[in-house]
């Protein structure tokens, strides 16, 4: 027997009036349920229920249930569920950040440093204050993204105090960070590089506007610099006369060696055809000729051949004699260049540059290549930084980046205490006590993304007091719109040792140290390169040189022989860097003498060197003399072979002379013996026929007789 | 899913349901759909769907056809917008909330989101009134008759939409025990 099922509680057979009219029937939607409930339910007149009389069957109670199901649905108006599920959640992220947001803070805010320094950070210990608004952290390294093993900067404890009411408007405004420890460019035991995907774009832009002046090496190079001869030989060989002189000669001989080359080349041709046409010819045996025309036959060859082998001679002659002609002239030639080398080396030695150190610093072409590399250093330091703060910007800012599928309708501003989304108003660092008389302070004004809005520039103090060194340094980064973009300096520096050590270049030193005073404005623009100013005084200047050096040791002298060195540096906005000394009239006029003696020894290198280049041409010019030579001696050879056979041939015509006129006599006998025999013979057959003629007609006049007296008997019978 | 989801919006017109969540529905994707997205102020009443009983299937389907059409509101809009924003007696009370923590991420100062507010709130109980009277309507005497029509109910019979049809009673059934 199946169960008996149950009407849902919220249906028990009685129920108050108005809990069934407000609280059930009200929340049914559906008019056929409502129908039904009202069907089921009635009211029972004196007493404040409805009843429910009927027994239900199953099909009722399933759709009690339903609608049940749906009444509990139909009250109130929140969610319960989802209302405790969003609790949930606020409560788990509640507690992630309470335990998490140290961490959370400290990779967001080690990621926001490196994208702006385009190196890796190190951030340690980062605790969040939530009490006092802020946060601060034990160490903070930032690398150098130009030397990946050095640190840009590291901070020690730092607190920064945030302001909570801007923080929640989405803006990180520190009013104040303080920090207790400073340290510039330190060592790093791993690689501060960032994997190629994170590194900001305008990397390399920075690296090709670092500081550089242009005209150091030159000036060095001018002034200083061993000239090489073969350098400067080749450098200027090109000038000289006899070079061109040989090549216009040399071309005139490869000319004519090309044309005697292809004549000689001809004649050798013709004298083995004629060779091999006079040992044909001179292989016939006169006496073997039998024939008067056989004889003039071979008397016509041999003539042609020698006519043949006379006109060989005479061509072959014809062009030895020029060969020897221009051989001759070449020859003449050759004899007039070494005055031209004289006068070539004459030329390049005035060309030996005369050193004049009038119109330059001589202390400042010795520094400035000493004072290249860390200035640049300094520069390049102070122009990432800049990259750093330029990086903060708010692209929000720009009123031109617009998404193009938004809606777009205006903004009304009203009136506020404006922040940008990142400012750093006041960073400071207190190091050490002014007693100790070791004294760090740094106060940086105004860090933003968007200096326009603050409406001020970033500005930098700096003041290092160090035992009896002092540092002052002031800088103004002004990045707000309408002005030209850069950064202002005002550098004091002040009883600062140096000290160079192995010193390899044109003035040797083992060894430099000494104190230097510093004091220098400086105006870094976005391109290009700094303008500005340095003074620079150097007390107890020593110089330990390197004993055989000249320059040196005369360098050494005349700073020895001053209290004092002051440097003064000028950097124009074109990159030009000039420098002046008290050193610069007594240096100048020792390196001058120095360098006329240097000149002069430079200028028997290069004589010597012209010499010895020209020579080489020269050398060139004459192997192809000899090539001619050669070609004269060929055809010499050819035209006294065409002449052996020229005169091999003319015996042989001779011996075919005397042939013929041998030939000749015994025709002549054998012509005159025949002409007997053949007289002898007419004659004989004359008699014959006179015989046989006589006989012949004494036969027919015999006849003729017997016939006339045959007839007479006729007639006489 | 888009078979789950007319199954929802037709389970939300025929189910023991309030009317009332159906038109809330409704009028809170006009004010969505009003006020241009992007702010605190929109994500605020965006979450506000899902904290109250309000029929999301059918807030969802409005919003998305209430945000094609809201950009020709848009003069309107800003013109509302701007005249409430600039009126000089309520600028006080505008500078101060301008002034606000989190103030500035509700975009109230731009004209677009004042006037879609405001036009959106003055719309919202005559639209919900408007639905719910429909919902009614329907559920009362337009279903009814809308069955008994030749033409729907040939098409009821097709086996294709009959399969539909238990689709959706077993989507309506879980959807009244899940919410």
């Amino acid at each position: 027997m199946p169960k008996k099922q149950k009407a849902p509680k919220l249906f028990p057979p009685t129920i108050p009036r108005k809990r069934f009219e407000q609280r059930i029937l009200k929340r049914v939607a559906v008019q056929d349920e409502k129908r039904f409930l009202s069907d089921l339910y009635r009211p029972t007149p004196g007493e404040e229920v409805y009843r429910r009389d009927q027994e239900l069957d199953q099909a009722q109670v399933r759709k009690l249930k339903k609608i049940a199901k749906a009444v509990r649905h139909n009250r109130g108006f929140l969610q319960p569920v989802k209302v405790g599920l969003l609790a949930v959640v606020a409560g788990i992220a509640a507690i992630v950040i309470l335990f998490f947001a140290d961490r959370m803070i400290e990779q967001g805010a080690t990621a926001g440093l490196e994208s702006l320094f385009g190196a890796r950070v190190e951030l340690g210990d980062l605790r969040i204050r939530p009490l006092q608004p802020g946060f601060s952290f034990e160490s903070l390294e930032v690398a150098d993204r130009h030397e990946p093993y050095r640190n840009l900067f590291e901070l020690g404890r730092t607190e920064v105090r945030l302001d909570l009411a801007q923080l929640f408007r989405g803006k990180l405004v520190a009013r104040t960070v303080e920090t207790h420890e400073l340290r510039w460019d330190t060592e790093r035991e791993t690689s501060g590089r960032l994997p190629a995907d994170r590194r900001p774009e305008a990397e390399e832009r920075v690296d090709a506007d670092a500081l550089r002046p242009p005209e150091l090496d030159q000036l060095v190079a001018e002034r200083f610099a061993d000239i090489d001869p073969r350098e400067f030989v080749e450098k200027h060989f090109q000038q000289l006369a006899t070079p061109g002189r040989l090549m216009e000669l040399m071309e005139a001989a490869e000319r004519d060696i090309e044309h005697y080359a292809g004549r000689a080349q001809e004649a050798e041709s013709r004298v083995r055809s004629l060779s091999n046409e006079a040992e044909a010819i001179l292989a016939i045996d006169p006496s073997e000729l039998r024939s008067i025309d056989s004889v003039r036959n071979a008397y016509e060859t041999v003539n042609s051949a020698y006519t043949e082998a006379d006109e060989t001679v005479a061509e072959i002659r014809a062009t030895r004699d020029r060969v020897e002609s221009d051989y001759e002239r070449y020859q003449g030639e050759l004899r007039e260049i070494p005055d031209l080398v004289t006068e070539d080396a004459g030329y390049l030695r005035e060309l030996v540059p005369e050193f004049d150190l009038a119109d330059a610093s001589a202390v400042g072409a010795l520094v400035l290549p000493e004072l290249y590399h860390p200035l640049n250093e300094r520069y390049r330091r102070a122009r990432t930084i800049w990259d750093a703060i330029e990086r903060l910007r708010d692209d929000g800012d720009d009123p031109d980046v617009e998404d193009a599928t938004r809606r777009s309708g205006r903004t009304v501003e009203f009136p506020e205490h404006s922040y940008p989304g990142i400012l750093f108003e006041h960073v400071a660092l207190s190091v050490g006590e002014r007693a100790a008389h070791d004294l760090q302070e740094l106060r940086i004004r105004a860090v933003s993304s968007n200096p326009q809005l603050v409406g001020e520039p970033t500005t930098l103090t700096f003041s290092h007091l160090d035992g009896s060194r002092e540092l002052d340094l002031r800088a103004v980064l002004d990045m707000r719109s309408g002005r030209a973009a850069g950064m202002e300096m005002d550098l004091g520096m002040r009883g600062y040792e140096f000290q160079i050590g192995n010193r390899s270049g044109i003035i040797p030193f083992s060894n430099a140290a000494g104190t230097y005073h510093l004091e220098g404005d400086l105006h870094l623009r976005r391109a290009g390169s700094p303008s500005g100013s340095l003074k620079l005084r150097f007390d107890q200047l020593v110089l330990d040189v390197v004993e055989d050096n000249r320059v040196a040791i005369l360098a050494r002298d005349v700073v020895d022989s001053v209290p004092h060195v002051d440097l003064d540096l000028r950097f124009t906005p074109e990159g030009e860097v000039t420098m002046h000394s008290n050193l610069d009239g007594p240096l100048q006029d020792e390196l001058y003498r120095f360098l006329q003696e240097r000149r002069a020894e430079v200028q028997e290198r290069v004589t010597a060197e012209v010499e010895r280049r020209l020579e080489q041409e020269l050398a060139r010019y004459e192997e192809e003399i000899a090539q001619l030579e050669t070609y004269y001696e060929d055809l010499r050879s050819y035209a006294e072979r065409a002449r052996n056979y020229r005169q091999e041939i003319d015996r042989l015509e001779d011996r075919l002379a005397n042939r013929a006129d041998n030939l000749r006599a015994e025709l002549e006998e054998r012509a005159r013996e025949a002409a007997d025999e053949a007289r002898r013979e007419a004659e004989e057959r004359a008699r014959e026929a006179a015989d046989d003629a006589r006989r012949e007609a004494e036969e027919r006049a015999r006849d003729e007789i017997e016939d006339r007296f045959d007839g007479i008997r006729d007639r006489f019978p | 899913m888009v078979l789950n989801a007319v199954a929802r919006i037709v389970a939300a017109l025929n189910s023991n349901r309030r009317p009332g969540e159906v038109a809330a529905g409704v009028s809170c994707a006009l004010v969505l759909a009003l006020v241009p997205g992007g702010n605190l102020l929109w994500i605020a009443v965006f979450a506000l769907l899902f904290l109250v009983k309000i029929n999301l299937s059918i807030a969802l389907l409005s919003l998305a056809l209430f945000t094609l059409a809201a950009p020709l509101a848009d003069p309107a809009l800003d013109a509302v917008g701007y005249s409430v924003l600039t009126a000089e007696p309520l600028r006080s009370a505008f500078t101060a909330a301008y002034n606000l923590p989190i103030a500035p991420f509700a975009g109230f100062n731009e004209t677009l989101v004042m006037g879609g507010l405001l036009v959106g709130l003055a719309l919202w109980m005559p639209v919900y009134l408007a639905t719910r009277a429909f919902l009614q309507l329907y559920r009362n005497t337009l279903r009814s008759k809308i069955l008994q029509l030749p033409p729907v109910r040939w098409f009821t019979r097709l086996p294709l939409v009959q399969r539909i049809s238990g689709w959706i009673r077993r989507a309506n059934a879980f959807y009244q025990r899940t919410w």
